[in-house]
């Protein structure tokens, strides 16, 4: 069962600005799902249609096989959002926000608020317009946590955390995950900690799918080569259309291309560096495959513009 | 939860965290009721007038954009609320702050034993006002809801903004052309544009984005209710009342008109004297004004002084003082008609009622004082005299004298002085200092200046029992009243003059102001 399902999803802003093209795309039930692209790629306005604070342009989000612009889907489906650019009410204090919001879930969980509070260091007397951004996002968190949502949307909840809470909101979310299956949809440039806890991904590029599904599928698709080039530097037109992340450094030569592309077979690549004193294929890392994936998407719009 | 809980749920937030705002708005409503039922137009009317309006959108404003209708990043839109409910929450606290604002009106209303029928219109018209202002105030915030932040740093200035723009409705509704207009719309029409307003601010909560079809029609909506409390408030120009024909008393002619000026819901009756004699002193006594309602309810009030505003320069007084052996004539200020003007002070008491006013009955009594030397002594003296049971002191000041005028300072005390009229006010014990120039003629001063003035006021007896005072600053200005032949110089070195009105006539007037 999926909890989340994304079928063909365009967005337009302000009937001229193409926030989403097609996005077609899958979030299971149970499954903490990263969410990643660079600035700009569609990330907010996908999670907010998937949340119903959007509706699409065309093409629908399925929540539990329910259109979600049929239902509410934060009533309907225990649906918690946590954005940065969400602002709890400034008048408030944050005793208040909670006493004003625990009636509305009926699964709140006032011991997991009492927890949440304490190690974020928060004092509940002071008024949200005085809280700094790291706290802010802090008491937004406990608003989203604490009423043990069944689906939980994020969009760069660690904006403004140190280390060590971020570190302990990983850690929490991943044992809140295991212990009630909470599913989580994670938007985030923070890739280093979105790659400890996350288990599914999908990359937007300027509002494309770029790709998307088990981080280990992906891992497996995609291979990183590092080729050491002989005394005799390695030449200029060495590349294939393929290959993507071409970099350069000396005698160093790497790219990214799909695992089973026929140019990465040892054979071929014996040929077509024959000189090599080193030749690594290897699984990228999510910051390599964001990184490759996402400047191929830029390079691949850019020669579209141009054209 | 239930939409009507959700809807209880949210309105009682908004009452909880908005408490200091609707008690500052409930303060500023008990400082305008001071002017309501006041006699007189206070300091503060004016910042009242203009402040309430600014608390009253503040608050509102402020409630709204808290809980911005616009859904794709407001904290509301995240929690299991219904967008109706939320809306309907608003609309409730609006509702809430208009009902505030017309408890005051009712408070006032009754003040006035005003009679239940005309409560009812009084009040039903109010409420159509106040509404056609919160509405588009509700409006204003949905609709530029892009451009508000929940700090509601922003809200401040487009609670300025929207001032600006009430002084500016307000000031192009008094235009005649724009006024024709706006009366020329069907009154449906004000109807079916506050209720699309309503419909039209939920409807704007259950939206994802802002649109501009919506904010158009909110507008178009707002501009309409806007102008339906312009023709509400200003329903004719300023025009006279009625007119009635001169009487003379003590060979003095008084004539009566009357003005109301709709724009202020003031009325002002001025009575004009000609031909007054010298030595007199023409003086509204009492008066007793009684608004007649439309539904045969009648209230009365008394008219004191306080009700009375007498312009400065044009002391109800005639020029000169019959002096043994002086002429007066000769030495007279330069304009000689008086006049007494009363002016109908309930601007926004007859406000609250608009239309529900049919007429307004006038009776007052008119006297007529005859001067009467009491003391005659030098500046720069202090010499008690007695007249009449009456003990006068003079205490003269420094006398100074400069290119352009006189200036003395002068201290009268009477211990204890029966009055012959109820009131004491300060122009009576102006008009009793006189000066007698060496050359043996008089001079009346008008005081540009008075300084520490104590007075009482009250029935004869009371006010017989009292010491009273007057010390003030008298400046003889070559511009001013004095003649331009008269020796400065000279006059520090004259007699000062107190002289004490009494009654000679009484004479009862009765007048009756249809409204227009």
């Amino acid at each position: 069962m999926n909890a989340i399902e994304v079928q063909d999803l365009s967005y337009r802003y302000r009937r001229t600005v193409d926030a989403l093209h097609g996005i077609t795309m899958t979030v299971t039930a149970g499954a903490i799902h990263g969410l990643i692209g660079p600035n700009g790629a569609g990330k907010s306005t996908l999670l907010q249609c998937c949340a119903g604070l959007r509706y699409a342009t065309t093409g629908r989000v399925l929540l539990s096989g329910h259109d979600a612009r049929r239902v509410d889907p934060i009533s309907t489906h225990a649906l918690g959002y946590l954005s940065e650019a969400i602002r709890l009410p400034p008048k408030m204090t944050l005793a208040q926000v909670e006493r004003f919001i625990a009636p509305l879930h009926p699964r709140w969980d006032a011991a997991l608020a009492a927890s949440l509070r304490t190690s974020f260091g928060l004092d509940a007397s002071r008024t949200c317009g005085t809280l700094s951004r790291g706290e802010h996002m802090k008491a937004a968190m406990l608003c989203a946590l604490a009423p043990r949502p069944t689906l939980l949307l994020m969009d760069e909840p660690f904006t403004g955390m140190d280390v060590l809470v971020k570190d302990e909101i990983v850690r929490g979310l991943l044992a809140g995950a295991l212990e009630t299956g909470t599913t989580i949809l994670i938007a985030s440039h923070d890739l280093a900690e979105l790659e400890t806890i996350i288990d599914h991904v999908t990359i937007l590029g300027r509002g494309r799918l770029l790709a998307s599904g088990a981080m280990e599928a992906l891992r497996e698709r995609y291979r990183r080569v590092t080729v050491v080039a002989g005394p005799a530097a390695i030449g200029a037109p060495v590349t294939e259309a393929s290959w993507m992340g071409v970099e350069r450094a000396g005698r160093r030569l790497s790219f990214m291309a799909d695992a089973t592309h026929t140019s990465l077979r040892a054979e071929v690549m014996q040929q077509r560096f024959p000189d090599a004193e080193q030749i690594t294929i290897e699984e990228p890392s999510l910051r390599e495959l964001f990184a490759t994936l996402a400047r191929d998407a830029e390079r691949h719009t850019a020669l579209e513009t141009s054209a | 939860m239930t939409w009507s809980a959700q809807v209880w749920h949210v309105f009682r937030k908004d009452l909880v965290t908005r408490w200091t705002g609707i008690l500052f708005f409930a303060v500023m409503l008990l400082v305008s009721m001071t002017d309501v039922v006041s006699a007189v137009e206070t300091p503060w009317a004016a910042f009242s007038s203009i402040a309430l309006p600014g608390a009253f959108a503040g608050i509102v404003i402020g409630a709204i954009a808290t809980d911005q209708p616009a859904r794709s990043d407001v904290f509301w839109a995240t929690q299991p609320l219904r967008p109706d409910a939320v809306a309907t929450a608003k609309l409730l606290y609006v509702l809430l702050i208009v009902l505030i604002a017309m408890t005051s009106t009712v408070v006032a209303l009754r003040y006035f034993h005003v009679g239940t029928a005309a409560l009812i219109t009084a009040v039903g018209g109010r409420l159509w006002l106040v509404l056609c202002y919160a509405i588009p105030v509700a409006h204003l915030a949905t609709i530029s809801i892009d451009r508000l932040d929940p700090n509601g740093r922003r809200a401040r200035i487009v609670v300025l903004m929207l001032v600006l723009l009430a002084v500016v409705v307000a000031t192009i509704g008094r235009a005649e052309p724009v006024m024709q207009v706006i009366r020329a719309l069907p009154t449906a029409l004000y109807v079916l544009a506050f209720l699309g307003g309503v419909a039209l601010f939920v409807r704007s909560y259950q939206l994802r984005e802002r649109s501009p079809f919506v904010s158009g029609a909110s507008i178009v909506c707002s501009l309409l209710m806007l102008a339906s409390m312009v023709a509400s408030t200003t329903p004719d120009r300023a025009a006279p009342v009625a007119a009635a024909a001169p009487v003379t008393v003590d060979s003095a002619s008084v004539a009566f008109t009357a003005l109301r000026d709709s724009n202020t819901g003031s009325m002002r009756v001025t009575l004009n004297h000609a031909d007054v004699q010298a030595g007199m002193l023409y003086r509204l006594a009492t008066g007793t004004l009684t608004v007649v309602m439309r539904d045969g309810s009648r209230m009365s009030m008394l008219l004191g002084s306080r009700w009375m505003s007498v312009r400065p320069g044009g002391p109800r007084q005639a020029p000169g003082i019959a002096l043994a052996g002086a002429d007066s004539t000769a030495r007279a200020p330069r304009e000689p008609t008086v006049f007494d003007e009363i002016r109908l002070l309930p601007p926004a008491f007859e406000r609250l009622r608009q239309d529900s006013v049919s007429r307004l009955l006038l009776d007052w009594t008119l006297e007529t004082h005859q001067l009467h030397e009491v003391a005659r002594f030098p500046l720069r003296d202090t010499l008690p005299h007695r007249d009449n049971g009456a003990e006068v002191q003079c205490i003269s000041g420094e006398a100074k004298v400069d290119g352009r005028g006189l200036e003395i300072e002068v201290n009268v005390r009477w211990l204890p002085l029966v009055l012959p009229s109820s009131w004491w006010d300060r122009t009576e014990a102006m008009g009793r200092s006189v000066f007698a120039l060496h050359d043996g003629s008089a001079m009346t001063l008008t005081p540009l200046v008075a300084r520490s003035f104590h007075s009482g006021k009250g029935t004869p007896d009371q006010f017989g029992r009292r010491v009273a005072s007057a010390g003030y600053t008298l400046r003889v200005d070559t511009a001013f009243g004095a003649n331009p032949d008269t020796d400065l110089a000279s006059v520090a070195t004259s007699q000062m003059v107190v002289a004490v009105p009494r009654l000679r006539t009484t004479r009862r007037f009765h007048a009756e102001f249809g409204m227009p």
